[in-house]
């Protein structure tokens, strides 16, 4: 990226170009949410019809073994099919339970406004008292295209000077109390930057959210929360004994309680930020919000209160409305509720989906759990990636640390796996010191490969984010690439995850059957459809670089339209012609090196030795093995030489080389005698492929990182904008 | 008088002081008039100012004169009752409520004679009205306004 000049400075970004805070939090309440009522409900099937449950598994186990006493394949079958439908009634009523906690919400919500109206005592405000404020509000909604008026309503029996914009699907209101109706005379811009806000709330669509977040705690706790409570409460009365699960389960309970709660506490603060900056948007600068905030009184000091608190403090207000980038930033302690709430609903949801679905589909059962819950994970991704580069790219500023985002986003699935239901059961399970210790090892290298594989996958983000915020002219084409950034990362978080999952079960298990299977697993269609995509959504920037750049920044990226826009950073270049000679290169190398390979084999190993199956296993491997290490050569050359889109630029050099590296493989065959199918084809090309791009991401991310430290180091004065133009 | 025309003369009179001195609130009289009568009480105690869930932020809240100027207009009228039915001891109270209204300018058409109020007796009212409005946590400058305007829209018997 290059400089932009100071004026962007000046200039307020746009911070509802991108999905904001309040419907993203709400994603992530609803998935906590599901992932906290199937935790609470596969606990209260336990505790309510656990032990019939129990006695009608050893029945079936009996009946088995009485039926085939020596066939052991058999005995399983029998068993499995009269487990079903068992496996199958409870995963009904943990499916019901949760479609009651979510109807329950859905009545609250429902209800709500004619809660408010009766508890808030309001009455519609009539032409009768006050048909001068009437006029008014409607000329506003007119002013602000509102495309529906509320209902006005109002107390006039209240004193403090407040307004709420409240509603349901369909039907919207907003309330005025008697002090606020007085401020109509007394000071009219005031009156006028409330209602505004006010009016803001409809205008963001997030009075429904809102109000739904606050349903679905109340249905939480009333309907999943408490019952679970009592039930280890009476599981715990009933036996002593049973004291290690009831606070293995009791801390993991609170834990998602807390989650939940602070999640509906952020996305009510969060409203009002977003509120406060459309109202500053439609009042200008000489309106009088910045005053009526400055007059309201603060939160409590500290973090757990801020943290707590359903309205943010008003000096986080007054600063937001004047640097409208903050809501551009998102921290790492989101990433990691994101992290937990995912991974928590997966795990749990997975159990369920393993309980439902009939015997061995746990395949299946994994792929349904990561695509409802990976997206949330994947949004948060591409969306925050895309916010802190925007601002950046902006305001000329370094693109901000994408490891921040990437770890908390990470240690927070780490977090919410320990959290799950499976983990909380399984934990007692284990019968050894020794077993603890191996499955503890092999955790910890499996945290380090998703922690690794999160950052690297940032990173590309932040890549791709700069190279198309280059290009885009207008808010459409900015969804279009938003979206298109969305379902890849999407699509390729989901199937990794999926390849860490089963990694993980099966590592657990034994680490040599984890060893024997990479090859089944890199011939797969869809995850070189994936990985072709790490290159392919950045270079296609590439093909609109024709395009002439506009003079300067185009006017709806930023809030105040107003002010004079800033002129546009010159466009970064991209080159891929680069990467192509690079993977070029390393196909001609391995072409070279695998037939100088095949006549040195020839020679110095005899026949019956080549013909065996064990050799020609680790010919394939060792072949494999080197076309990886030389296209993640080729990724890494191409990455430290190019300071912008190191990464798509590396894993294109990197596909480039494989591919000619397959021709090389089939080449080399032909020429020794061997023959080809195209099933045999297409497999060995997948595998080279995958294998290659898979190791060149992680290459081609070091060697970026370690080349962008290297430029800094050499030109501490330079920008690092100026940097990236070389 | 009965208490519906006693009611109705208090919000006459409380209606004239509050668009004299607090305007702002007269779309709020109605109501606030209404809830005044139905509890006093109630409508005289100031709430403070809560941060609702979900509404804008801990406003301040405005310290309304309607309910005071209600409490202290009824004051005043039961005084004035008083007063008028010591002078007339032998009259009817139909007859009391008719001159204790006409006590008020608002209520005079111009051509009876008025009965008067001594300036002892304004001064009288001019203090229960100041002390009412101080006891109900008006500030000072407030209270003697209202107190004043009271006053000022009684009939003066002038030597």
């Amino acid at each position: 990226m290059t400089e932009a000049p100071t004026a962007a400075r000046r200039a307020r970004l746009n911070p509802f170009i991108f999905p904001a805070d309040t419907q993203m939090r709400f994603m992530l309440l609803i998935v906590a949410v599901l992932g906290a009522g199937v935790f609470s409900y596969f606990y209260l099937y336990t505790a309510i019809a656990g032990a019939q449950y129990t006695r009608d598994l050893i029945a079936c186990q009996d009946a088995a073994a009485a039926l085939y006493p020596h066939d052991l394949a058999a005995q399983i079958a029998t068993r499995e099919a009269c487990v079903e439908p068992l496996e199958q009634a409870q995963a009904a009523w943990i499916i019901g339970g949760t479609l009651l906690l979510f109807a329950t919400g859905a009545i609250v919500y429902w209800r709500t406004p004619a809660r408010k109206i009766r508890l808030s005592r309001l009455t519609p405000l009539t032409d009768e008292d006050a048909p001068d404020v009437i006029v008014y509000v409607a000329e506003i909604c007119r002013e602000i295209g509102l495309g529906r008026a509320p209902l006005l309503m109002w107390n006039p029996l209240d004193p403090v000077k407040r307004g709420v914009a409240f509603g349901r699907l369909g039907c919207s209101y907003v309330a005025l109390s008697g002090g606020l109706v007085t401020q109509f005379y007394t000071d009219r811009p005031a009156f006028r930057a409330v209602v505004l806000h006010e009016l803001a709330h409809l205008r963001n669509a997030d009075t429904d959210i809102s109000y739904f977040a606050v349903a679905i705690w109340q249905a939480f706790v009333l309907v999943a929360l408490a019952p679970f409570a009592i039930g280890l409460l009476a599981t715990l009365l009933r036996a002593l004994d049973d004291l290690g699960l009831v606070l293995n389960l009791a801390w993991r309970a609170a834990v998602l309680a807390a989650l939940v709660y602070v999640t509906r506490s952020a996305i009510l603060r969060t409203r009002e930020l977003y509120a406060d900056v459309r109202a500053l948007s439609w009042d200008g600068a000489g309106g009088a919000l910045d005053r009526v905030l400055a007059q309201l009184s603060g939160t409590r000091a500290g973090r757990w209160p801020a943290l707590l608190a359903m309205h943010p403090d008003p000096t986080i207000r007054r600063r937001t409305i004047e640097q409208t980038h903050r809501l551009l930033h998102m921290g790492g302690w989101e990433a990691f509720g994101t992290g937990f709430a995912t991974m928590l609903a997966c795990a749990n949801l997975f159990t369920l989906f393993a309980l439902l679905l009939p015997s061995r589909q746990e395949g299946l059962a994994a792929a349904l759990a990561l695509l409802l819950c990976a997206p949330l994970a994947a949004g948060y991704l591409v969306i925050g990636g895309w916010r802190g580069v925007f601002a950046s790219w902006a305001h000329g500023q370094p693109a901000p640390n994408a490891t921040r985002l990437a770890l908390g986003l990470g240690l927070g699935m780490l977090a919410g796996q320990l959290a799950a239901y499976y983990t909380a059961i399984q934990s007692l399970a284990f019968a050894s010191p020794a077993a603890r210790s191996d499955a503890a090892g092999f955790y910890l290298l499996w945290s380090i490969v998703l922690l690794a594989s999160l950052v690297c996958l940032q990173r590309w983000i932040g890549e791709t984010a700069a190279v198309w915020l280059d290009v885009i002219r207008t808010p459409g084409g900015l969804r279009r690439a938003l979206i298109a950034a969305i379902l890849v990362t999407a699509g390729l978080l989901s199937a990794w995850l999926g390849v860490l999952l089963r990694a993980q079960i099966v590592g657990e298990v034994s680490a040599q059957l984890l060893l024997s299977a990479p090859l089944t697993a890199l011939d797969s269609p869809p995850l070189l459809l994936g990985l072709a995509c790490l290159w392919a959504l950045p270079l296609a920037a590439w093909l609109r670089r024709g395009e002439s750049a506009a003079p300067t920044i185009a006017t709806w990226m930023l809030l105040d339209s107003t002010a004079s826009a800033p002129a546009h950073p010159p466009c970064s270049p991209l080159h891929p012609g680069l990467a192509l000679r690079y993977g070029l290169a390393a196909g001609l190398a391995f072409s070279l090196l695998i037939v100088l390979a095949r006549v040195g084999l020839r020679l110095a190993v005899p026949e019956e030795i080549r013909g065996t199956e064990r050799f020609f296993t680790l010919f394939v491997y060792g072949q494999l093995g080197l076309a990886a290490l030389l296209q993640a050569g080729a990724a890494m050359a191409t990455a430290a030489r190019l300071p912008h889109a190191g990464i798509a630029h590396g894993i294109f050099a990197a596909c480039i080389g494989g591919s000619l590296i397959v021709a090389g493989i089939l080449a080399s065959s032909l020429l020794f005698g061997g023959t080809l199918s195209l099933a045999v084809v297409g497999s060995i090309f997948a595998q080279i492929v995958n294998a290659g791009a898979l190791l060149s991401l992680p290459a081609a991310t070091c060697a970026a990182a370690l080349a962008e430290r290297q430029r800094r180091r050499r030109q501490p004065d330079k920008r690092p904008a100026q940097l990236a133009q070389g | 008088m009965n208490e519906t025309d006693n009611h109705q003369l208090i919000i006459d009179i409380s209606r004239d002081m509050v668009a004299q001195i607090a305007p702002q609130e007269l779309p709020l009289f109605r109501a606030q008039s209404q809830a005044y009568f139905d509890d006093p009480a109630e409508a005289l105690k100031q709430p403070v100012g809560q941060d609702g869930m979900l509404e804008f932020g801990a406003g301040e809240a405005v310290v309304f004169v309607t309910p005071i100027v209600l409490a202290l207009a009824s004051e005043i009228v039961v005084f004035l009752s008083g007063e008028i039915r010591t002078s007339f001891a032998k009259q009817s109270a139909d007859l009391v409520g008719d001159l204790v209204k006409k006590l008020f300018k608002r209520f005079r058409t111009g051509k009876e004679q008025p009965p008067a109020l001594t300036d002892a007796q304004l001064a009288q009212v001019r203090t229960i009205a100041y002390q009412k409005a101080r006891q109900l946590k008006l500030a000072e400058a407030q209270a003697a306004l209202l107190a004043d305007a009271l006053v000022g829209g009684l009939a003066v018997t002038h030597p």
